[in-house]
């Protein structure tokens, strides 16, 4: 396993006269929790976007777990990207049974107890478009854990989450990096990034600066 | 690399959402009405003539230009918003890479197509209910509407469905529905895989622009081309058209594109435009997702 598990080598990423990533470069070290504050439309989004392959650079590179990212192929990332989508008629059990389908890497009780984890029932038969917020939020977390990837990006994984929800996702994520995952989050909630991250970065106007 | 399986998990995924889609509520909807209105006629003729129509009126509902439009338009509501990114994709995306997820998205329109071409023949026997009777011969009633287009105005009845001897003379019943068919799933897949080509390289709503383009080149192909430019050749530039066997020359209709020509255009316009969009799939940002 590479030493850092994304690279970002002088990523600039421009949407015409918009700049959202000035010439970042920054190094995400393997196995730590790094956590990246900002305002809305400081470019967050944008650089996991990238580090996705959901968004391909002006210019630069970046480099997951060695490798360079290539935007049609798959990658071994779990997600959540903004508000995470399910599909309304099916259950929250269904809606991961049919995505983990596609890596089929796997098995139901693995699912279940992804589902467990987030603090959902994985027998409830409530079809997700009844979901509160809160509970597709931690779907959407069981979603980007349940295949154990080792790399996580969450943006904004708290939203939308009670008090008590936000205590038992910071808990599941430092057991998940307790176990070797990596993981680059962002939130607006400073007490997360205190709580749980190794190293915290600030963008600001598409440019990234670590501040502790 | 392709994976064949995550390729037709994206285009079951498609499906699956159709329970929670209203657009696709309306859209069947709407046709059950359009037909309904569209067999009134040839059901009231049939009341009164006293004679059971036969289920094989699929290869004739589309034989006029405003059917075409009407046609066109149905499909696409259905693909209206292809490459069909939601706030789930990018959950797929990231496991099956957006080239197995393209690829599975133009399979989906392929399979939509068929779907609803055979919702389409289903509900076009439905409306004729109770006035339809099964035989595998085209019928007294088809026939002679198709020998005596002016018979329903003795009943006082409006006919909106037409039939052509020299059709019901060349081709059985069911050949004719399958050929039909055939060409109704052709030009819904060219229609669909327009707006997806379109939608993913030109931008929003350019599919939409496109096919409406093609539209207008059907019509224009019909009244105007002819009279402006001294001849039908602006027929061979017009995909829509052909969704139905009666655009179509079999020697003798006086049409002038071959159905070899129709269809090979159709197959190779679908597969250069699906090459085009998967291509320009992968380059492309996706950036789908609203904001709360």
């Amino acid at each position: 396993m590479a030493e850092y598990m994304v690279e970002v080598l002088n990523a600039v990423k421009k949407f015409k006269e918009t700049v959202a990533l000035n010439n970042v470069t920054v190094r995400f070290e393997t196995g730590k929790i790094h956590g990246i504050i900002g305002r809305n439309g400081s470019g967050k989004t944008v650089l996991f976007k990238c580090i996705c392959g959901f968004m391909q650079l002006t210019s630069g590179s970046i480099l997951v777990d060695g490798r360079p990212v290539r935007p049609g192929t798959a990658q071994e990332i779990g997600i959540i990207i903004e508000e995470p989508g399910f599909i309304g008629s099916l259950s929250g059990y269904q809606n991961l049974k049919l995505l983990a389908s596609i890596r089929r890497k796997i098995s139901d009780a693995e699912i279940r107890q992804a589902l467990e984890r987030v603090g959902l029932d994985p027998n409830l038969k409530k079809r997700v478009s009844k979901y509160s917020l809160g509970m597709k939020q931690r779907l959407g977390i069981a979603q980007a854990i349940m295949e154990k990837p080792k790399l996580l990006i969450l943006d904004e994984p708290m939203n939308g989450l009670d008090k008590r929800g936000v205590l038992e996702i910071r808990r599941v994520l430092k057991e998940l990096n307790g176990e070797g995952a990596t993981i680059i989050l962002s939130s607006h909630y400073a007490e997360d990034i205190e709580t749980l991250c190794d190293s915290v970065y600030e963008m600001d106007g598409g440019v990234l600066t670590q501040i502790g | 690399m392709t994976d064949l399986k995550a390729i037709l998990l994206c285009a079951l995924l498609n499906f699956r959402k159709w329970a929670v889609n209203p657009r696709i509520y309306t859209l069947a909807a709407i046709t059950v009405g359009f037909l309904a209105w569209h067999s009134a006629g040839l059901s009231q003729l049939s009341a009164a003539l006293e004679v059971a129509v036969t289920p094989w009126v699929f290869p004739n509902l589309i034989t006029s230009l405003a059917m075409t439009a009407v046609f066109c338009c149905f499909i696409m509501l259905l693909f209206c918003d292809a490459p069909f990114a939601d706030s789930h994709t990018p959950f797929v995306i990231i496991r099956t890479g957006r080239r197995n997820w393209a690829i599975g998205q133009l399979l989906y329109i392929v399979l939509a197509a068929f779907v609803y071409a055979l919702f389409f023949l289903m509900v076009s026997v439905m409306v004729l209910m109770p006035n339809v009777r099964w035989s595998a011969e085209w019928g007294k009633v088809l026939r002679t509407i198709a020998a005596n287009p002016g018979i329903a105005d003795n009943y006082g009845i409006k006919l909106t469905i037409f039939a052509d001897l020299s059709i019901l003379d060349m081709f059985s019943p069911i050949e004719a529905t399958l050929i039909s068919f055939g060409l109704f799933c052709l030009t819904s897949v060219f229609i669909g895989v327009l707006i997806f080509c379109g939608n993913v390289v030109i931008g929003r709503m350019g599919g939409l622009v496109l096919a409406g383009i093609f539209l207008c080149i059907s019509f224009f192909s019909a009244y105007l081309g002819p009279l402006t430019l001294g001849g039908y050749w602006v027929r061979y530039l017009s995909p829509i058209s052909w969704c139905s066997m009666y655009s179509l020359n079999w020697g003798t209709s006086g049409e002038p594109v071959s159905p070899s020509y129709a269809v090979i255009s159709l197959l190779a316009a679908i597969a250069f435009m699906s090459m085009v969009s998967v291509i320009a799939f992968c380059r492309k940002d996706l950036n789908i997702q609203e904001r709360r």
